[in-house]
């Protein structure tokens, strides 16, 4: 595998020494292009307290394409779907080389505060949230107790 | 029949006379007394319109319905009058070159709007297109400061530093990078913008060409000249395979074009020619033809029992009269009948190309059951004829080859011909060739036609050009080439072009004109 580029390593420094508040993002010993992520339900939304772990992964390219990212704790969310895929408009076609592992993370932060039936990837969740928002934030809340401890 | 005031306009023509002599096709009456269906004592007139069918020959004869003023453009001349548009636009625009192939491609290559909305409104067309006509250079940054790359974090002095008009500084390798990126990714690259979040300033031509390396540029160029072809509404890709030339129509609403590579295609579906029958009606019926059970149509379509003996028949050549290997029984292939009532010498006439529906059916209730059926066998029949000439279409590469050899054996038995002399043979294979595929999407055409005075005289054309088709092919195929009549394939050839042409403009331009 080719040397690890100078922007990674500046990235994975950066976010070791300040990381962003509710966010915690660490390289695997075996392959620093592969990140552990931990990210804290944002206050006042249904996911609060809840722990999410995410892997990220840096391709070849990167920064020219954007990192792959997936939710590995399981998420009642319109814009994840059930193998923890992210509709995120940043991690597809918006990426831009000067955007970073940071403020990918913190984007996925907004969507969990955020979220957006309007375009989903987990159809039957944004279903859902559209005809019954209190029921289907009751359901991500109960999801979040039992799945994100 | 209720008495009519309508006048039929017939296509057939005078110039049909001109097959007179040794052949005879039966009827060149208008319709025999046989011909129930069409029945003379009517208040019809068939309004003579033959005109001398000079060029007959002329292969753009053929296709000369409406505006066909086409161009065929191989790959170099596409690249070539993209660039002359490019160039136009230049310098009738006064913007550089890189912004002309912005704003053509933006306005899907169509000039003349382009050029009324940029005089009319300059503004918006350039927000349209994301440029800025002010500032379309690379920046440098300033090079008396240390820069950090916020791609790559590396530090560089400014000058290094590379940016668009919107000031987002680069290093010069990561914009490469990232362009050579945008280009590996698809078409898309042609409005690759300047890698900032958000930042929508586009990354025009010249700017491409001037940082990224040349295997990328030639990728970077063959988009661009996709892009011609593909947003153009003017110009289509010729569907034969391997062909890779494109076809320009300046009105843009033709039908039928033909591609050098001898390709005809409609140019509104881009599928194979397939007149007389409309776009829609072909979605149809391809879509019904899926339908049918596999096995069924399979059968049908390749493999007909002998009348007599039985035996099972799959037909590998393109003429319809067929002699079993069997017990020597001719018979034609299209109607399964004997084949001396084909033949004009007994008397005989040829109509196996028409449906009856009252032959099938003269009671008064059906049930749904035997709708159905009827519906079925309706189809059928329509799809019997279809999938036969499609099968002798397929055949015609191996004619085409059949005809050169043809034209070698024949320019070597008499020395003193040339290439020249035998060339007629080619001119009626391709006649037979066009009559066969024209013929294929008349039962298309029919299948959805009303019952009607219509209907009767555009079967009465079809089967006369059957008739025609027939026998040219018997001509060209049974024939051994030593005994080939000259004069007699010209005639036929011509007297199927005529009849081929009449057909088509008479179903463009409805057989049945309302009399004023």
């Amino acid at each position: 595998m080719s040397s690890l580029p100078r922007r990674i390593f500046k990235e994975t420094q950066k976010l070791i020494t300040e990381p962003p508040p509710g966010i915690s993002a660490t390289p695997h010993e075996d392959n620093l292009r592969h990140f552990k992520v931990i990210i804290t339900g944002p206050a006042t939304s249904p996911y609060e307290n809840g722990i999410f772990n995410l892997e990220l992964f840096l391709p070849d390219n990167y920064p020219m394409v954007p990192p792959k990212v997936r939710f590995l704790t399981k998420i009642y969310h319109p814009n994840i779907d059930r193998l923890g895929r992210i509709c995120l408009d940043i991690l597809k076609d918006k990426w831009s080389p000067a955007l970073q592992i940071r403020t990918v993370l913190l984007s996925i932060q907004a969507l969990l505060s955020s979220p957006n039936p309007d375009d989903p990837l987990a159809n039957d969740v944004a279903e859902h949230w559209k005809k019954d928002e209190n029921g289907a934030i009751a359901k991500a809340r109960e999801w979040t107790q039992t799945h994100a401890k | 029949m209720s008495k009519s005031n309508k006048k039929i306009q017939s296509p057939q023509s005078d110039s049909m006379d001109d097959t007179d002599g040794d052949i005879d096709y039966g009827s060149d009456e208008g319709g025999s007394d046989e011909e129930g269906d069409f029945d003379e004592d009517e208040d019809i007139e068939i309004e003579i319109e033959g005109e001398e069918t000079d060029g007959i020959y002329d292969d753009t004869d053929l296709n000369r319905s409406k505006n066909s003023d086409f161009t065929s453009l191989s790959a170099e001349d596409l690249i070539n009058s993209q660039q002359e548009q490019v160039i136009h636009c230049h310098e009738v625009l006064g913007v550089p070159l890189g912004i002309a192939g912005a704003l053509l491609r933006a306005y899907a290559w169509d000039k003349e709007k382009l050029f009324l909305d940029f005089f009319d409104n300059r503004d918006k067309v350039i927000k349209k297109a994301n440029v800025n006509l002010n500032d379309y250079v690379f920046h440098k940054g300033d090079a008396k400061k240390e820069m950090t790359c916020p791609v790559c974090y590396d530090d560089y002095n400014g000058g290094l530093m590379l940016s668009l008009s919107c000031k987002h500084f680069l290093c010069r390798r990561c914009m490469k990078d990232y362009l050579e990126v945008e280009i590996k990714d698809g078409p898309a690259c042609l409005h690759a913008k300047c890698p900032y979040p958000k930042c929508n300033v586009l990354v025009d031509e010249t700017l491409v060409k001037d940082i990224v390396d040349k295997k990328h540029y030639s990728t970077y160029s063959k988009f661009i000249a996709r892009s011609f072809v593909d947003d153009n509404p003017r110009i289509k890709w010729c569907p034969a395979p391997d062909c890779g030339r494109a076809v320009y129509c300046p009105e843009g609403i033709t039908d039928t074009v033909t591609c050098t590579c001898s390709c005809k295609f409609c140019f509104q579906c881009g599928k194979e020619s397939h007149v007389p029958c409309s776009c829609s009606e072909l979605v149809k019926w391809l879509k019904k033809e899926k339908d049918e059970s596999e096995t069924a149509t399979w059968l049908t379509a390749n493999t007909k029992d002998c009348p007599k003996c039985n035996r099972s028949i799959e037909k590998n050549g393109g003429c319809n009269h067929m002699t079993c290997s069997l017990c020597k029984y001719e018979f034609c292939w299209v109607c399964m009948e004997d084949w001396k009532d084909h033949s004009s010498g007994t008397g005989g006439y040829y109509k196996c190309n028409r449906y009856k529906p009252e032959e099938l059916a003269g009671r008064t209730k059906e049930t749904d059951r035997e709708t159905a059926r009827r519906e079925l066998q309706k189809y059928m029949h329509y799809f019997k004829r279809y999938a036969n000439h499609d099968k002798s279409q397929k055949l015609e590469k191996q004619l085409r080859e059949k005809a050169q050899d043809k034209m070698k054996e024949l320019t070597q038995i008499n020395k003193y011909s040339s290439w020249v002399d035998v060339e007629y043979i080619q001119k009626a294979v391709q006649t037979l060739i066009d009559c066969r595929g024209s013929l294929k999407y008349t039962y298309v055409y029919g299948y959805y036609l009303d019952e009607g005075q219509e209907k009767n005289l555009f079967e009465y054309l079809q089967e006369d050009l059957e008739r025609v088709t027939e026998r040219l092919s018997e001509i060209l195929e049974s024939t051994p080439v030593e005994q080939f009549d000259r004069d007699e394939i010209i005639a036929t050839t011509r007297s199927a072009a005529t009849r081929l042409q009449h057909l088509l403009e008479g179903s463009s331009n409805g057989l049945v004109v309302e009399r004023k």
